[in-house]
């Protein structure tokens, strides 16, 4: 398939007329009638119904719109990255982290992004879920990074960063740190602490975890941010969840849950059909070429599996 | 001297391919040609897309560079999971010495990310630059990328090889193995792209290519 192929197929799929098409295209239509033949014989079948004046795509013509659209872009965008990169031109890009996600997880990719792109102008924001991907529909963001929700507004093209094992802070001297994987119902009893917010992923797996275990969660304190919570369990109020891809914060034990089932999985978000900015288009490369399913070790350091 | 590829490759299309896998290579080959397809790939005197790639390893890798310092040799492969590209890789490995005495340099390009380039450059002792061409991008603009037959993608899912996994795509698109060799002026002066992706470029063709630059 050649980047000419694709756009003439994509114009005839949006205008569903050979003459437009081949005006949009800025060739005869015999040409773009060749090209599409082409296309059709490397797909193994007919890509448009032409029936009269009526122009449909076929079964295997509405399957392979997306696919095709997809690579499209992307050299479109890469065609433009490059070019960015030449010339030294400005590349903004506005990131959006859920308050749980923590922006070390993204720390080594945006060091790679700072050192090829010397035009980067990164904006880092932080915002509950739903808010991330309002702001994300409304082009106010390019890209987000959140806890896989239950449901996920189709518009929304989604990669997995793999999973995230849920882990307890502690005080080190709390019998829980003594631990090597603390069972859920170690948590009975203990007061809990978390962000108040109800989108808080943190706050929500606790309850639901205990919940699944039979426990009555007690989240004895709140907070407005984890720095916060940290804070409170440094001061021996409570304990307290955190994700184990973060480093444990300074003077606390973090001690892995032991229910297998106590992960959970991180997506990369960003709009689908919207043209990648030359920042983003290698902001998203970068995060989808990576092994996230890297085993953390003691201390929150990582080595590839 | 490095000692030929395509008799070694010769060899594994006849030990290393199941028969699904043969019937799958047929069927592959045969929807190429049909096609056109290696017809459509970029040719000695095209421009070399300029790309800005992920490596293996995580940094960002742009040819531009890579050009500024001497001619590059650039070889698309599918992924480790063929037994061909892995063969092609260590046979470019094992002539790194010759590509850097002639002056070039040597990236490999695969559709894989989620890990598979780091995974495949350490089991493969790689120690050259292998660049995850997300989406095709590159490959799309040099021409070589189609999208697997049917018999390619059953039999690959029998192997628990899972494209769209490992692309983060869905269109199961794959490159023409295709080898270029791009001068510092960014045009390309050595082309290899067969349809058959038993068949590769020899590694001392792309070191002739390169010595012819000089």
């Amino acid at each position: 398939m050649e980047l000419y192929q694709a756009r003439y197929f994509l114009t005839l799929a949006q205008t569903l007329n050979f003459t437009r098409a081949a005006e949009a295209c800025n060739v005869t239509q015999p040409a773009l009638t060749r090209a599409i033949q082409r296309l059709e014989e490397e797909f193994g079948g007919p890509l448009l119904h032409r029936e009269r004046n009526l122009t449909q795509l076929t079964e295997l013509g509405r399957q392979l719109l997306p696919l095709i659209e997809q690579t499209y872009r992307a050299a479109e965008a890469a065609k433009a990255a490059a070019a960015t990169y030449r010339r030294r031109e400005a590349a903004p890009l506005r990131l959006g982290l859920a308050p749980s996600v923590g922006a070390g997880l993204v720390a080594p990719v945006l060091a790679a992004l700072h050192q090829r792109l010397d035009g980067l102008a990164l904006t880092l924001a932080q915002a509950e879920p739903d808010a991330l991907v309002e702001s994300l529909l409304e082009n106010a963001l390019d890209a987000a990074l959140l806890v896989r929700p239950e449901k996920l507004h189709e518009r929304l093209d989604r990669w997995p960063l793999g999973s995230e094992r849920y882990v307890v802070l502690c005080p080190p001297d709390h019998p829980v740190a003594a631990l090597e994987a603390v069972p859920i119902a170690a948590l009975a009893g203990e007061p809990l602490l978390a962000r108040a917010a109800e989108g808080c992923d943190f706050r929500a797996a606790l309850l639901r975890l205990c919940g699944a275990a039979g426990i009555e969660p007690r989240i004895a304190h709140q907070a407005a941010s984890d720095e916060q919570v940290h804070a409170m369990v440094a001061a021996g109020l409570g304990l307290a969840l955190a994700g184990d891809r973060q480093p444990p914060p300074a003077g606390l034990a973090a001690r892995p849950l032991a229910e297998p089932l106590a992960r959970r999985q991180l997506l990369l978000v960003a709009v689908g059909g919207r043209p990648h900015g030359p920042a983003l288009s290698s902001f998203l490369k970068l995060m989808r070429s990576r092994d996230w399913e890297a085993v953390p070790v003691e201390g929150g350091r990582t080595e590839a599996a | 001297m490095t000692s030929p590829l395509q008799p070694r490759l010769d060899a594994l299309r006849g030990s290393a391919m199941s028969e699904a896998a043969r019937r799958a290579h047929g069927a592959l080959v045969r929807q190429l040609l049909r096609a056109g397809s290696a017809e459509g790939c970029l040719k000695a005197g095209d421009a070399f897309p300029a790309f800005l790639l992920p490596e293996a390893a995580g940094g960002l890798v742009a040819s531009d560079a890579l050009l500024a310092e001497g001619p590059l040799v650039v070889s698309f492969f599918r992924g480790d999971w063929c037994p061909f590209c892995s063969a092609m890789l260590q046979a470019l490995e094992a002539a790194l010495p010759e590509i850097a005495a002639a002056g070039g340099r040597l990236v490999a390009l695969t559709p894989d990310g989620a890990g598979y380039p780091l995974a495949a450059k350490r089991s493969l002792g790689l120690t050259f630059p292998v660049l995850s061409d997300v989406d095709s991008a590159v490959a799309m603009q040099c021409g070589v990328v189609f999208q697997a037959p049917l018999e390619t993608r059953t039999m690959l899912l029998s192997y628990g090889i899972d494209l769209p996994a490992r692309h983060g795509n869905a269109g199961w698109f794959i490159p023409i193995p295709a080898t270029f060799v791009v001068g510092r002026d960014g045009l390309v002066r050595y082309a290899f792209a067969d349809p058959d992706f038993t068949r590769r470029a020899e590694p001392a063709e792309i070191v002739a290519a390169l010595q012819a630059l000089a």
